[in-house]
């Protein structure tokens, strides 16, 4: 049963999540391009927000890219400067500034959002909850942290990347060698995963617009064309 | 040289009545539901006051519009691209919505379904974002109408700058105007700048400045960015809206619904044309006092050859440069210089101008000095201070509006002596730099004001650009997806149909 | 303001005169209107009532009157007794004829007429005879004698008890009977001096209404105070006509949509209620008839009854002879089982009698005849072969056809009833438009410019400006004055006794409203006294869209008042604070607005406001906090009194009592505390706190 359930949870379940958020995204971004925004509710009561908003992005992007190396880059391209060990001790220091930080942040937006009453009231179910859930997230994965100084040889760190590995490659590790970790981790990985398939019923889209292209334009200045006779004057 | 054309507007704060007829249509029209009741894309303000929303003109505090860097480049003044990026998170120039008001509804329906209380129902305030009971009003989008509020509030108006203004606190020197403002459409807007998603643009065809609903992705940076704060965020929707000039009426010719229902009939239309490569120098000179004449030197003279030629090359229609020729907005900028920009300082080269309002000759003295031979109040003594106008109207230059209200003064003698007294005085113009001609022509335009002068509007040239046969079938059989059925360009689900060959284009 | 006109000699001339706002009260077609109006085609003459007076009476304003007729006496009065209280004044004006009444007599005028005949007599004769005797007394002597009350008040669409009745309080306290902000004591209680005119009961009635039904397309206070509410339709759910002195066009209002909801239009509301009466009204009443009694009018011949000298029969000084020294006296039929047949066809009256304006007679068979072809006859019933008024269309089409200003015909026929009076030919004003006969369809296609029609003295014209007094002055129509000339000096002996003989400057009157609660029922915050305006207001038209959202938020969001940066800082108010400003007649609460265009010592109240809106409760009466009109009383001024001198003669909308409240004062503090007074009824025991 043990067996059926983290096959479950950790082979189908992350393509079940991956799908949704890809497609969903997809199928979102074409219909409904109106509902693709960030949602901010700052002009409402900027209280609470410009130190909640900027600590939680700042945290959650250093998280973010964090997870994405340090799960996906394969072992044997990092040990060619480090070993397991210090990357661990990297994983463990960085993401825990990060995670603090973040979670800070989330504590005062999430505060906001249920404590505001401007805010509560122009909130979504899907605001509330996937606030929520962030938060829910930071929790459990600075829950992990005592776990990781724990076992500082980095054997975990192993399995949680292989798993990932695995899922993104096509070729998803058995399921059983997750079994023996720290319920921490497990349950942060499934609400995890749980984020992406929500992910494109929520505000989260924003992030696929994060505007970095806006560095690359030429210029500030944005003119639009009817049609290629008009057009002929533009740069 | 690449010549583009721009619908701008002049009003005559001359004329205006105050009478808010302007932001009521324009409200009903585009700005009644959820997330933009409080937006009012144009509303009148009563000056002197701090305006909505509050202290809009103090971009020390707003940070709004562009700044010069040393280099001698500008960039918006809420920082480098870098800067929006980094403040994308929180952004730490972005009004509250208390800076506006927080909009309300009365509870109406308690006047009819009351309980028989212990006094007679009242309906009383509930705000329109949580549905609360608001306990008290406490601003709205025009606190200081008719001058609503203690002198010592409303004369935080930036306007007074380098003007002494303790005694205008005074009834006997009390002085006031309305200013009724909208979007500026400007050559170099800063909303546009600020974007970084990219979703606010400028038409090429016309100069009217929009946001993509579909594009805008809730940024907000653009609502600091823009100097007038007339972007506003929808915080139902997420988005950024603003003043859209109207523009599927002036596609088909006719005036925004601010100008067309102008009580006072203060308002113009008419095409500008402009040269699009001089615009960044132009924002960019030294001075801002300079900004004004540099703006002027943007705009292209209608009847010049060369620029016509140019015009068409880039492909300007024919009956846009014709009414360019006839333009009233040309006429009050360049011709009769009575019209002026909206704090040029900003460096966005709005294309909203402005018509200074005459006022009562403050000293008695003066007061009787108004005759056939020529003798001019001296404008400096006008009830409103013209510092305080040129702080208005050209970052500080006292001289063109000077130079302006002179004019008008001067306009009023001459039709004084010619339909009282049957003189036609030369002198009186002459004195002001102008023919009789060009007064009477003035006259013709600013007093009488007839629909038609007021608004020399050429429609869209879609044909130009797009297959307008079959556009013209399909209109109203669609998806929100402009004028064609999806079926035409596809879908993630249903791509669109292979490109056929034009029968008009088999030869 | 008119004498200056005439002393720089503009009234009259083309780009001068004095223009004078009036709106949409200027009906150009009149005489179109009127007939509809008054059921001038099926009796009469009407009953009229100038309200002011009505009010002042019937709300029992006059038992508090602080003014003594001595404060306004001039000091050069002729000799005679010039005591008594102002409705001593009004009485003995509707005893002379010189006002109409409402009620009229004691006794129901139904009767009257029944005792008339019964002793043969005609009515006039047998009313002077009982007059003169004291067997028939006019209601005037004692409104407060329940005979004498009104019982049923249709409000159409006006906002009596939320904008124009002055002392609103009293309104409320006596008229309808409820809750009220009374605060002054009555004469009684005061120990002040009596009218004399008057029957003084030491009880004064409280809720003399039965019945108050309004109708209204919007929940005004009149209509919340209201039994019944009969929501009516909007401009864009009716048919209707328009005309405004703004402009010389009559325009229509037509149905864009169906009244929403149970919404109906004016016209079907009124004749609905006209069928329904007609049903139930032969249980008491048949074929009857009415004793009616008239003022002495303006434009009529009799309007110089009383040109020499007031005598008033009451005192002896003149025998009661009716149209001359009391007022007229006329017996008009009435078929009550059939008032929905006569409210739906055009009455007899038209083609036996004729039609007219302002002293013009002229016959009118020919616009019946066209009216029988264009909106069809009554085919069966008691007013078979009569023209239809069907629809309100059916409505418009008769006020246009018998209105000189919308059918040339008749203009040209009324100039020449004129021309018969002033022995000059007139019609060349009109001829140019003889053909012309205005429909409703037609306006509805394109407003069109009214005729010129001797109604107005003032010119539709190419070459003219509109100008009041323009045919007095070119067409050499004399001046309807006593003179037959304009006049400057006043001679009536009450316009001598109260020094307006000549226009001069007239000082305030002391209204001694606000000095009793001085200092009265103290809350700890400052109290300042200030001269109470009420100018119109640029969020509404007087009332009406004062309630609407998009105005109040413009404006301030609800009531606000006024008032200079110097009192301000004197009582401690600061922009937006709440304020109470309160005076004997009652109190109102508002949020002030301080400004420095106010001047000092004035407080503005901009009308109307209503209190149906964002507006607390008043600390000094406990009750809600009131309108512009709750701190004002109307002020009679005998001089609008006059009557039978020609141009100082009563007219429907010419000439009568008004408000006057000018002078009015209020004391004006900050609100200690604020109570929105929410609490169900039974927990507190509130009326009123005299």
């Amino acid at each position: 049963m043990k067996d059926y359930i983290f096959q479950l949870l950790f082979v189908w379940y992350p393509y079940i999540c991956l799908t949704v958020f890809l497609l969903g995204s997809l199928i979102r971004f074409d219909r409904e391009p109106y509902s693709w925004k960030a949602s901010s509710s700052q002009m409402l009561r900027k209280r609470q927000l410009r130190w909640g908003s900027n600590l939680f992005h700042v945290g959650i992007l250093f998280l973010l890219l964090g997870h994405a190396v340090g799960l996906l880059t394969p072992t044997s391209v990092y040990t060619l400067v480090m070993s397991v060990e210090q990357k661990q001790l990297i994983a463990v220091a960085a993401g825990g500034i990060a995670g603090v930080i973040c979670f800070a942040g989330l504590t005062l937006l999430l505060h906001r959002r249920l404590f505001d009453e401007r805010i509560r009231r122009t909130s979504s179910a899907m605001d509330i909850a996937i606030l929520a859930l962030l938060w829910i997230q930071l929790v459990l994965g600075l829950a992990t942290l005592p776990f990781s100084l724990a076992h500082r040889d980095g054997s975990v760190m192993l399995i949680l990347s292989h798993w990932a590995q695995g899922i993104v490659t096509l070729n998803p590790v058995d399921a059983k060698t997750l079994q023996g970790l720290d319920w921490p981790y497990l349950t942060h990985l499934v609400l995890g995963m749980t984020l992406f398939l929500v992910f494109p019923f929520s505000r989260l889209v924003h992030i696929w617009s994060a505007p970095v292209w806006y560095l690359g334009r030429r210029g500030y200045q944005v003119v639009r064309s009817r049609g290629p006779l008009r057009a002929r004057g533009a740069p | 040289m690449r010549v583009r054309a721009q619908i701008a507007m002049v009003l005559n704060l001359d004329k205006c009545i105050g009478c808010h007829t302007c932001s009521v249509t324009c409200k009903n029209v585009w700005t009644s539901r959820e997330g933009m009741e409080y937006a009012w894309f144009n509303n009148v303000e009563t000056k002197p006051g701090i305006g909505y929303p509050k202290d809009w003109e103090n971009q020390t505090r707003w940070n709004g519009g562009w700044v010069r860097k040393r280099n001698g480049k500008i960039q918006p003044k809420i920082g480098s691209k870098w800067r929006i990026l980094a403040n994308i998170f929180a952004n730490p120039d972005l009004p509250e919505i208390d800076d506006y008001y927080e909009p309300f509804t009365f509870d109406y329906e308690h006047l009819q379904k009351a309980p028989e209380l212990e006094a007679f129902p009242t309906a009383r305030p509930r705000s329109l974002i949580t549905g609360q009971r608001m306990e008290k009003i406490e601003w709205g989008p025009n606190w200081e109408e008719i001058l609503g509020g203690e002198f010592a509030k409303r004369s935080a108006d930036y306007n007074f700058e380098g003007v002494q203004k303790e005694i205008y606190g005074q009834f006997e020197n009390t002085f006031m105007m309305y200013l009724p403002r909208l979007c500026e459409h400007c050559l170099n807007p800063a909303c546009v700048a600020a974007c970084p998603s990219g979703a606010i643009y400028k038409r090429e065809e016309d100069g009217i400045v929009l946001i993509d609903q579909d594009k805008c992705r809730g940024w907000r940076m653009c609502v600091s960015a823009c100097p007038y704060k007339k972007v506003y965020f929808n915080w139902s929707s997420g988005k950024s809206e603003k003043c859209i000039f109207c523009y599927p009426r002036i596609e088909a010719g006719e005036p925004t619904v601010c100008s067309e229902t102008c009580v006072g009939r203060i308002r113009y239309l008419g095409v500008m044309l402009y040269d699009a490569d001089r615009i960044e120098q132009a924002a960019s000179v030294d001075d801002e006092r300079r900004l004004y004449d540099a703006q002027m030197g943007v705009f292209l003279d209608p009847d010049d050859e060369r620029v016509i030629a140019q015009a068409r090359r880039d492909g300007v229609p024919e009956s846009w440069l014709e009414a360019a020729r006839r333009s009233p907005v040309w006429k009050m900028a360049m011709e009769w210089k009575v019209a002026f920009p909206l704090h040029p300082e900003y460096r966005t080269l709005p294309m909203v101008w402005y018509v200074p309002p005459l006022s009562p000759i403050q000293s008695a003295a003066e007061a009787g000095k108004m005759g056939v031979d020529g003798a001019m109040p001296d404008v400096r003594s006008l009830r409103i201070p013209l510092r305080y106008l040129a702080n208005l109207l050209t970052a500080g230059d006292e001289e063109p509006v000077a130079r302006g209200l002179e004019r008008m003064l001067a306009m009023r003698a001459y039709m004084r002596a010619k339909t009282v007294d049957g003189v036609v005085d030369h002198a009186i113009a002459k004195r002001v730099g102008l023919s009789a001609q060009q007064i009477e022509a003035m006259y013709h335009v600013m007093a009488i004001a007839n629909y038609e002068d007021r608004f020399v509007i050429p429609t869209a040239h879609r044909e130009t650009s797009e297959d307008a046969y079959a556009l013209r079938g399909a209109c109203g059989f669609s998806f929100g997806d402009g004028c064609s059925p999806d079926g035409d360009t596809g879908n993630l689900f249903a791509g669109g149909k292979l490109k056929r060959k034009n029968p008009m284009e088999v030869a | 303001m008119h004498q200056n006109g005439v002393a720089i000699v503009c009234v009259g001339q083309s780009g001068g005169g004095w223009a004078h706002y009036v709106g949409q009260e200027k009906l150009r077609p009149q005489a179109g209107w009127a007939p509809l109006a008054f059921a001038l085609d099926w009796g009469r003459p009407p009953r009229q009532q100038n309200s002011t007076s009505a009010f002042y009476a019937h709300t029992d304003q006059w038992r508090y009157e602080t003014i003594n007729v001595a404060d306004i006496v001039s000091p050069t009065a002729p000799e005679g007794a010039w005591d008594g209280s102002l409705i001593d004044y009004n009485v003995r004006a509707e005893r002379m004829g010189w006002l109409p009444s409402a009620p009229q007599l004691q006794d129901n005028p139904l009767g009257v007429a029944r005792a008339a005949q019964a002793a043969g007599m005609e009515a006039k004769d047998y009313v002077a005879q009982k007059l003169k005797s004291g067997e028939l007394r006019m209601s005037c002597e004692d409104p407060d004698n329940p005979k004498n009350w009104p019982r049923n008040m249709f409000v159409w669409r006006s906002n009596l008890l939320g904008s124009s009745g002055k002392g609103h309080e009293y309104f409320l306290k006596h008229l309808l009977g409820t809750s009220h902000g009374v605060m002054g004591k009555d004469l009684g209680q005061e120990g002040g001096a009596k009218p004399t005119e008057v029957t003084w009961r030491d009880e004064a009635p409280q809720g003399k209404l039965d019945l108050l039904v309004t109708l209204d397309f919007r929940m005004s206070t009149t209509c919340v105070y209201s039994d019944i509410v009969l929501p009516t339709a909007t401009w864009y759910e009716k048919n209707d006509l328009n005309t405004s002195d703004m402009h010389p066009f009559i325009h229509p209002l037509t149905s864009a949509v169906d009244p929403v909801w149970g919404a109906k239009s004016d016209w079907d509301i009124y004749k609905s209620i006209a069928k329904a009466f007609s049903r139930v009204a032969p249980e008491v009443l048949g074929v009857e008839k009415d004793v009616v009694l008239t003022p002495i009018m303006h434009d009529s011949p009799g309007e110089i009854a009383q040109a020499l000298d007031v005598r008033e029969w009451k005192k002896g000084e003149v025998e009661p002879i009716p149209g001359k020294t009391m007022p007229n006296v006329a017996v008009v039929e009435r078929d009550y089982p059939n008032t929905y047949q006569r409210f739906t066809a055009l009455g007899p009256l038209m083609e036996k009698v004729g039609n007219g304006i302002k002293g013009i007679a002229w016959q009118t068979a020919h616009e019946v005849e066209h009216l029988k072809a264009l909106n069809g006859v009554v085919e069966d019933g008691p007013t078979k072969g009569l023209a239809r008024i069907e629809s309100d269309i059916d409505a418009a089409e008769v006020l246009l056809m018998l209105a000189p200003e919308t059918n040339g015909e008749v203009a040209v026929k009324a100039w020449g009833a004129l021309s018969k009076t002033t022995g000059r030919a007139h019609a060349h004003l009109a001829l140019p438009k003889e053909d012309e006969k205005i429909r409703f369809r037609d306006v509805v296609a394109q407003p069109r410019k009214i005729i010129s029609a001797p109604t107005w003295s003032g010119l539709e014209s190419e070459k003219v400006c509109y100008n009041a007094g323009y045919t007095n002055v070119h067409e050499l129509i004399p001046w309807r004055t006593l003179s037959g000339r304009q006049q400057l000096y006043q001679d009536h002996r009450w316009m001598l006794a109260f020094g307006e003989a000549l226009c001069v400057y007239r000082p305030p009157v002391d209204l001694r409203t606000t000095r009793p609660l001085l200092g009265a029922k103290p809350n700890g915050e400052k109290e300042i006294v200030l001269n109470f305006i009420t100018p119109h207001q640029k969020w509404g038209i007087h009332s009406t869209y004062t309630d609407n959202l998009m105005m109040l938020t413009l404006s301030r969001g609800g009531p606000i008042v006024w008032l200079s940066e110097v009192d301000a800082a004197k009582a401690g108010i600061v922009d937006n604070d709440w304020v109470e400003a309160f005076n004997v007649n009652g109190a109102l609460v508002a949020r002030a607005v301080v400004s420095q265009r106010m001047k000092e010592g004035t407080l503005f109240m901009y009308h109307a406001q209503e209190k149906i809106v964002n507006v607390p409760g008043s600390e000094m009466t406990g009750n809600r906090g009131g309108i512009h009109n709750s701190v004002t009383r109307a002020v009679l001024k005998p001089t609008h009194m006059i009557g039978g001198y020609a141009q100082q003669a009563w007219g429907f909308n010419y000439y009568g009592t008004i408000g006057t409240n000018r002078d009015e004062f209020v004391v004006v503090r900050k609100l200690a505390k604020v109570d929105w007074l929410e609490r169900p009824h039974a927990d507190a025991a509130r009326g009123d706190v005299s």
